[in-house]
């Protein structure tokens, strides 16, 4: 159901399903569509509007599950500090990066849009990411994201993260170039380029 | 140059016109599907970063100034003589499309081009939306394509508009995305116990009063340059955010297409090209079949898969190049900005002759297109392209 977005059906389904399944085994499921949508959408198969549906649908069914899941504590894969870099205030793309790396088992900190280097080295800080995801739209803002590197360097940070960087204007070249570790050109690959990083 | 263009067109006379062509006429004969003596070449001057050519000029000023705007402009046609088409003369951006006018604000920075802050529906309600006047940066972006017009008449400078989804999004945001898939839902539910779970998530009916508004808005703004006196021949009518990956091209030809069209249909006699970037050949090939869609705007690369270095595929250009011949449309071949930036010389000019080479091999009018130059790009390589098309894309 979360790869083909039926969003208006997802309550119901679940809470019908909770009767007679596992809520880890629900939850499960509903990863699997969001990994299968993403999958499409690498694929060029399917478009933004139709990963946005995949997403609503994936937090809806987790709204119902979430409190059924009781105190098991969630054991997750890595933790990921994610933000639109200064300047831009764009965030479709880093939207479905957060929803794709929550949907793979990581702990997302998601700082929104237009952020200033300063916060992104504060939540280094606090937060003790695996991964800090840097995302710009525009060819003008991306260039923050060799400041936040330089800045990572300067407060002696920048050995216990591995920095991604994705949107329109970035590419390999331009990840080598202002030393960050890693370019995704969409939300699934920024995954398995991740989880790659990490050793997983 | 236009009335050339005209008679060309009408059928009055051949494309011969007893002289070297200049950059408009080249250009204009090319999107024409005429061959002419080599590939047209096409820089659109706000996709290169004002601090590129002169460190005196950013947003801050661009846009709140017509003369800087003419200035830079003529700084950019010094640097770049051979460029043959230049459209549009104009560093403001988004700013300059009529929705500020309707209640959006803009954010303007010195070195970031303007982009919406906070959206018009966002502070006030569809019922108090009303059409742009002649005022602000609507009026500095039509003043400036008078001007543009007056002053370098022997290059194509025709209206850039926003059309019916662009302005939508620029008066409502991303929020407009959701407002589109409850509609398409909507229009697609099984049955009514569907339609009611729809309604429970929004307004299905929204969108296409937004649309409908949208699209006279465009009717409007078209009308106003046009009331200026501005030769609206070659007229493009935008709609970015509709083009993959954004949407689907089968979703854009079901419910936004029909809105594109009647804002074409309007201008239709200034042989507008509503603009478009399919994701694919075969994509490229069925949207050619709609009347607003089937010009150079829209047969281009620019979409398509790349590599990691903003390069499409050579596979995809003769692909092209074949339906070129096929469906006798011009191709337009872009160059991606973080391709120029990020390649060597060596690597664009191989690439710049294999795709010159296949045109001139096969006969195929084809225009390059240079697009979003970004801060930290060595403008000589804009010079390589320019001098690559000169020593590989004359046509036999």
């Amino acid at each position: 159901m979360v790869e083909e977005g039926e969003v208006y059906d997802i309550e119901e389904a679940v809470t019908k399903a909770l009767k007679n399944t596992k809520p880890i085994a629900i939850m499960e499921d509903l990863i699997t569509g969001l990994r299968l949508a993403g999958d499409k959408f690498k694929k060029g198969e399917y478009f933004v509007v139709d990963m946005m549906q995949a997403a609503e649908t994936f937090k809806e069914g987790m709204k119902i599950i979430k409190p059924k899941l009781g105190d098991t504590k969630k054991e997750y894969i890595g933790k990921l500090v994610i933000g639109t870099v200064k300047g831009d205030i764009h965030d479709i793309g880093k939207n479905l990066v957060v929803i794709m790396f929550e949907g793979a088992g990581f702990e997302v900190i998601d700082l929104g849009i237009d952020v200033h280097k300063d916060k992104f080295i504060d939540s280094v800080k606090k937060y003790e990411p695996d991964i800090i995801g840097l995302s710009a739209l525009l060819t003008t803002t991306m260039l923050e994201m060799e400041g936040i590197i330089e800045a990572l360097k300067a407060n002696n940070l920048r050995e216990q993260v591995k920095i991604m960087i994705g949107g329109a204007p970035a590419s390999s070249r331009f990840a080598q170039s202002i030393g960050a570790d890693s370019y995704a050109p969409n939300a699934t690959e920024a995954v398995n380029t991740a989880l790659k990083l990490l050793g997983k | 140059m236009f009335r050339i263009v005209k008679d060309i067109v009408k059928g009055k006379v051949k494309m011969t016109v007893g002289r070297p062509l200049n950059g408009g006429e080249r250009f204009l004969l090319i999107s024409l599907f005429s061959r002419v003596d080599r590939v047209a070449t096409l820089l659109v001057p706000s996709n290169v970063h004002p601090q590129l050519l002169n460190p005196n000029y950013d947003f801050v000023r661009l846009t709140s100034s017509v003369e800087a705007n003419l200035e830079l402009f003529t700084i950019l046609r010094e640097r770049f003589p051979q460029v043959d088409a230049a459209m549009p003369a104009s560093w403001l951006g988004l700013a300059g499309c009529g929705q500020v006018e309707m209640g959006t604000t803009m954010r303007i920075s010195p070195m970031i081009e303007p982009s919406p802050e906070i959206y018009a529906l966002d502070t006030k309600s569809f019922e108090e939306l009303e059409l742009p006047k002649m005022e602000g940066f609507l009026k500095t972006q039509i003043d400036l394509c008078v001007e543009i017009q007056d002053r370098y008449p022997e290059m194509m400078s025709p209206p850039i508009i926003e059309g019916s989804f662009d302005l939508a999004i620029l008066l409502r945001g991303e929020k407009l995305f959701q407002d589109f898939i409850l509609y398409k839902d909507f229009l697609n539910a099984r049955d009514s116990v569907h339609k009611e779970k729809i309604k429970k998530r929004g307004d299905p009916t929204f969108f296409p009063k937004i649309m409908d508004f949208a699209t006279e808005a465009s009717i409007h703004i078209g009308k106003m340059y046009k009331e200026q006196g501005i030769n609206m021949l070659g007229m493009v009518i935008v709609n970015q955010y509709a083009n993959p990956p954004i949407m689907s091209p089968e979703d854009f030809l079901t419910y936004i297409y029909p809105y594109v069209e009647t804002v074409w249909k309007e201008f239709k006699k200034h042989r507008p090209t509503a603009g478009y970037m399919p994701p694919s050949p075969s994509s490229a090939k069925e949207i050619s079949k709609y009347p607003a869609l089937s010009g150079i705007a829209c047969f281009n690369n620019y979409m398509f898969p790349q590599n990691e270095i903003g390069l499409t595929s050579d596979t995809y250009d003769e692909e092209m190049i074949n339906l070129s011949k096929e469906l006798k449309t011009p191709y337009q071949h872009l160059i991606h900005g973080k391709f120029l930036r990020d390649g060597t010389k060596k690597e664009i000019e191989a690439h710049v002759k294999k795709v010159c080479e296949l045109a001139v091999e096969n006969q195929v009018p084809m225009g390059i297109g240079i697009a979003a130059v970004p801060l930290g790009t060595d403008l000589s390589k804009i010079d390589l392209i320019l001098e690559s098309v000169n020593a590989y894309g004359v046509y036999k």
